[in-house]
């Protein structure tokens, strides 16, 4: 099985399930189900090898390259795992729905494009599968109509942008080595001047950062992430987003190199460090705005911006721990991310289309799958020990108090008590509290919801328990990438001055759960009674809807929202304001009249004739 | 001898916990000149409470107190006290965090 074999099936299967959606619906799901689980197997068969340089065509006299190594089996068994189940959550979620066939030949056309991506050895594949992406993910956002359309070109606006910069990078690379291979152009760049290589990392910058979220470049995010459809929503979040997380490890360790990248610059004005900060801004900020948000995809929309601040900060600390917990958090954050935009979905489908958070409440008891994988979830999105996200956050923590930066270690944990804020605003307002009348008769969710949630949620509880799965495969990145190895063990971690032991918290807390429950057992057994049973000091219990979590942060929300204001949106509306004007101050000059088009004619002949007279140049 | 550590801290936490909420009761009477509760006060309202049948709204409700308590315990093991700290080498300080 060789690695286009691997492409040609992920996107012939795409135009296949188009196709085949034509003659029957039923064929067509199970044909998409089966060819991204037949993805999933191809690419856990590669676990493990490498595959140097597999040539497979020419273009422009540039030889195109196909490549595996760890990092882009890594990432691509992530794409695949969490395609599937967006594909399998889908079957019943865009059923009812127009346009199904041109759904699934693009979801599948989005997981083919960023396989692409990471497997591909030079800078030209690279782009083009990087526009496959940007293009299908385009269709996707808007793909309700409404405004999603709006979203939807604010998303491919910015991605325009992006993908400009990155063709700059590409062009001066190209102009200065004579070759865009990613494994030549390494050799290059280690002996490139100081001033090329930040140019060349800004500009990726840019292009990443734009894909990423990072601060400046985030505005399109809340609103595609919103407005697409749920399934989407949690491939968009979990790992189409992590595409700029891969750019960055590629541009940042791959390409430029480990030795040039930290040694650029000096103490804290060195550009792995103003990177970091840009990380920290980016998780402390969306935090907060994704606290008083009322829509829970908006929210969740929030939140996968400031964690993939975790992320940058991660990976642009530069030291062996951090870029495990950077790389590590990637994963965490596709598998319980995912799983929260799956249960928001799932309850989304069955409300029909009710995301605000306010009106919403007491689900738990018609949809308690859906519950606990949304409390799962958030326990993996705060990093409550035994989840995944601890490992991983713990790993980012350690790594910025041992390397001296107490500041950006603030930063990540005042993160961490915003995302406790939001997580029990969504978890609350959705599922506990009182159930208002008209979801009475709300029935569960489908199996084929809750498949893809019973297994994440699984993922996000096993390899909090035993994180030393993955972390193996990362820590065999950080080596390739020329770092120092860290003493994985199955159940943790052992750094130079803390160890991390899951396998001893999880111990302690299920002992410490059964004595205290058996201490509970020992006293009186509680008596059952109805949510408005409430002892309230002879005062009268209010019958009506009290759902204590509606408008719960508006005392926050009063103090924190003038320091919230989108000042990069409103600049950003702002220029694209200016822009319409101007151009439609050019359009005057295209009057309609024959007469006015001869005046421009001699108007400008007159110039050059003017001018061959005062300086004859010609 | 962690062993022995893990057995021990949380009896000894919560002693220690308990006496100081019993002293903190006995000084705040004495600043307002009253006389005060004994300093068992604390175990004997447990005693109290534990016999006295309470009212549950779910299965959440009930979990909510099980937990907390179940947190509270495996935190007690993450502190240090003075040198002895039973499990720091699972993770330290940040586990409580």
């Amino acid at each position: 099985m060789s690695l286009q074999l691997l492409l040609i099936i992920a996107f012939s299967g795409a135009f296949i399930t188009y196709i085949l959606g034509k003659l029957s619906h039923r064929l067509r799901d199970i044909f998409a189900v089966f060819i991204s689980c037949a993805l999933v197997v191809i690419i856990a068969l590669f676990y493990g090898k490498s595959v140097e340089k597999t040539f497979y065509l020419e273009f422009l006299d540039l030889p195109l390259f196909l490549r595996l190594n760890t990092l882009s089996w890594f990432f691509a068994i992530t794409i695949a795992v969490v395609g599937v189940l967006s594909i399998i959550f889908s079957l019943s979620y865009i059923k009812k729905k127009e346009r199904t066939d041109f759904y699934y030949f693009m979801m599948l056309l989005v997981n083919a494009g960023m396989l692409g991506i990471v497997l591909s050895g030079d800078l030209v594949s690279f782009y083009i599968f990087w526009e496959i992406m940007s293009w299908s993910t385009f269709l996707l956002i808007s793909y309700n109509r409404g405004p999603a359309l709006a979203a939807g070109m604010k998303y491919i606006i910015m991605s325009v942008v992006g993908s400009v910069a990155m063709l700059i990078g590409m062009l001066s690379l190209y102009a200065s080595y004579g070759t865009l291979t990613i494994s030549e152009l390494a050799v290059h760049t280690s002996s490139a001047s100081f001033g090329y290589i930040l140019f060349l990392l800004i500009l990726f910058f840019v292009t990443f950062g734009m894909k990423n979220a990072v601060l400046p470049f985030h505005t399109w995010l809340p609103d595609a992430h919103s407005e697409a459809p749920s399934p989407f929503s949690a491939v968009l979040s979990g790992i189409l987003i992590k595409m700029g997380t891969y750019g960055f490890l590629l541009v940042m360790y791959i390409i430029i190199g480990l030795k040039n990248f930290l040694t650029l610059g000096q103490g804290l004005l060195s550009f792995h460090h103003i990177l970091s900060i840009v990380g920290a801004i980016t998780i402390i900020i969306p935090t907060f705005i994704a606290v008083i948000q009322d829509d829970a995809k908006r929210l969740l929309a929030w939140s996968t911006i400031g964690q993939a601040g975790y992320i940058i900060l991660g990976i642009a600390y530069g030291t062996n721990l951090s870029i495990a917990g950077g790389i590590f958090h990637f994963f965490n954050h596709a598998a319980f991310k995912t799983l929260l935009f799956m249960a928001v979905g799932a309850v989304e489908y069955r409300t029909r289309g009710v995301r605000d958070l306010n009106s919403l409440g007491g689900l738990i008891k018609k949809m308690p799958i859906t519950f606990i994988g949304a409390l799962i979830g958030v326990f993996g999105l705060i990093g409550v020990p035994l989840t995944n996200g601890f490992v991983s956050k713990w790993l980012i923590y350690k790594t910025l108090i041992l390397g001296g930066s107490p500041f950006l270690a603030f930063a990540a944990l005042i993160g961490t008590w915003g995302t406790i804020f939001y997580s029990y605003k969504l978890i609350h307002n959705i599922f506990l509290g009182q159930l208002p009348d008209k979801y009475k008769d709300l029935k569960k969710a489908p199996f084929s919801m809750q498949l893809p949630m019973i297994i994440l949620s699984s993922v996000v509880l096993l390899f909090g328990i035993i994180p030393g799965v993955p972390l193996k495969i990362i820590n065999a990145i950080g080596i390739s990438f020329g770092f120092k190895s860290l003493d994985v063990t199955l159940w943790g971690i052992a750094s130079e001055t803390g160890t991390l032991n899951t396998v001893n918290i999880f111990a302690a807390i299920t002992v410490a759960s059964i004595i205290v429950w058996l201490i509970f057992r020992a006293g009186r057994k509680a008596v059952s009674v109805a949510q408005d049973d409430n002892y309230a000091a002879g005062a009268y219990v209010p019958r009506d809807k009290y759902h204590y979590t509606v408008n719960f942060y508006n005392p926050l929300q009063r103090i924190i929202s003038p320091f919230l204001r989108d000042f990069v949106d409103e600049f950003y509306t702002k220029l694209a304001g200016w822009t319409r004007n101007l151009c439609s101050g050019v359009r005057r000059i295209y009057t309609g009249y024959v007469g006015d088009y001869v005046i421009y004619i001699m108007l400008f002949l007159a110039l050059l004739i003017f001018i061959q007279l005062k300086w004859s140049i010609w | 001898m962690n062993i022995i550590g893990i057995i021990l801290f949380p009896p000894v936490a919560f002693a220690i916990g308990i006496f100081f909420i019993g002293l903190s009761r006995r000084i705040m009477a004495r600043v307002q000149w009253r006389y005060g509760p004994p300093i068992a006060q604390p175990i004997i309202d447990i005693i109290k409470l534990f016999n006295q049948s309470s009212i549950s709204h779910g299965i959440i409700f009930g979990l909510g107190v099980i937990l907390s308590l179940a947190g509270s315990i495996v935190v007690v093991l993450f502190l240090p006290l003075g040198k002895i700290c039973p499990i720091s080498n699972s993770g330290g300080l940040l586990v409580i965090q």
